[in-house]
């Protein structure tokens, strides 16, 4: 029962760490966020889950002058 | 003006997935897709384990995928129309104020085609999003539930995506009426606001465009659909293009 749990869970997993690992990757070559910190940002986006990547993708990444 | 049309859906469709708005609404629609029916079917576990710690007894009907797609459903209709709106907003609002607009306008270019290669790449995001969500909704369901009507299912799709288009069109029509997308942003969530509330009503409000939703649980269930909301959606639609084309015309890149 448990080990069918954790196999219909793990996509969910699965695209959470594909979306942490994207915002990653874009926090690591910019040097300028939106609203925030770049310190903040990336607190962000690994620990709220889901809306928290979405947030810096969709806000925080888009700094006039950087982007 | 159709190579024109071409080239300005293919920008579109490329900066799409470059700003990640392609890929972020394919991960939300893929974890609604598989955490709609999941969260029906241990729904009644994690109440008892919450109930056991509670000394509450929660008594419940047995789940069925009738559970899962309203789970889908409420979803889509309510996270999933506001991360829309988000995604939507900057549409025009966004290339005003950053300055690409004018760039763009300087050449021979309709702003009729500049809206319809937006919302061309918009249907191409609703249809990719939809498309996972769909697969994988039906694939939990087939191994969790019995008797899960995937054909009607798929059907029922097209009106959600109705729904989704609705909202989309709207939020680029208003992005492109005003010079910042948060106040685009602002004005679509306080039209779907109104909307909802009308839709919760009788009479007129079986006209609301957001009845769609329920009416993809009457297509499901196998019941008749009414067609006053998809007939009000293709009015919004485009009576919000119309607007927006007439203010837009009258804009002034220097302001």
């Amino acid at each position: 029962m448990n080990k069918e749990i954790v196999l219909l869970v793990a996509p969910l997993v699965v695209l959470e760490l594909i979306l942490k690992l994207i915002c990653l990757r874009d926090w690591s070559q910019r040097e300028r966020m939106n609203g925030l910190s770049r310190t903040a940002w990336l607190l962000i986006f690994l620990f709220v889950n889901l809306f928290g990547p979405i947030a810096y993708l969709v806000y925080g990444r888009k700094y006039h002058g950087n982007d | 003006m159709h190579s024109i049309l071409l080239t300005l859906a293919r920008k579109e469709l490329t900066e799409g997935f470059r700003s990640y708005k392609f890929l972020i609404w394919a991960i939300i629609c893929g974890f609604f897709g598989i955490l709609s029916p999941l969260s029906a079917y241990y729904m009644p576990e994690v109440l008892a384990i919450i109930g056991a710690s509670q000394n509450i007894m929660f008594t419940l009907a047995e789940v069925t995928y009738r559970d899962a797609v309203a789970q889908y459903v409420k979803n889509f209709t309510q996270i999933g129309s506001i991360i829309m709106i988000f995604l939507a907003m900057g549409s025009v609002a966004g290339e005003k104020s950053d300055g690409s607009l004018q760039f763009l306008l300087v050449r021979p270019v309709k702003l009729r085609a500049i809206l319809l290669s937006k919302i061309f790449a918009l249907v191409f995001m609703i249809i990719l999003g939809l498309s996972i969500a769909t697969i994988l909704t039906g694939i939990y369901s087939l191994y969790l539930f019995s008797g899960f009507p995937l054909v009607p299912f798929i059907r029922a799709n097209m009106l959600l995506m109705l729904y989704l288009l609705v909202l989309g069109v709207v939020t680029i029509s208003l992005s492109a009426m005003v010079q910042k997308p948060i106040v685009a942003g602002l004005g679509s969530l306080g039209l779907w606001l109104v909307f909802s509330a009308l839709g919760a009503l009788g009479g007129i409000g079986s006209y609301s465009f957001t009845k769609l939703g329920s009416e993809m649980i009457h297509l499901i269930e196998g019941f008749s659909i009414s067609w006053k909301p998809i007939v009000s959606s293709m009015i919004i639609m485009m009576g919000s293009v119309g607007c927006s084309l007439f203010v837009f015309k009258r804009w002034e890149p220097s302001n």
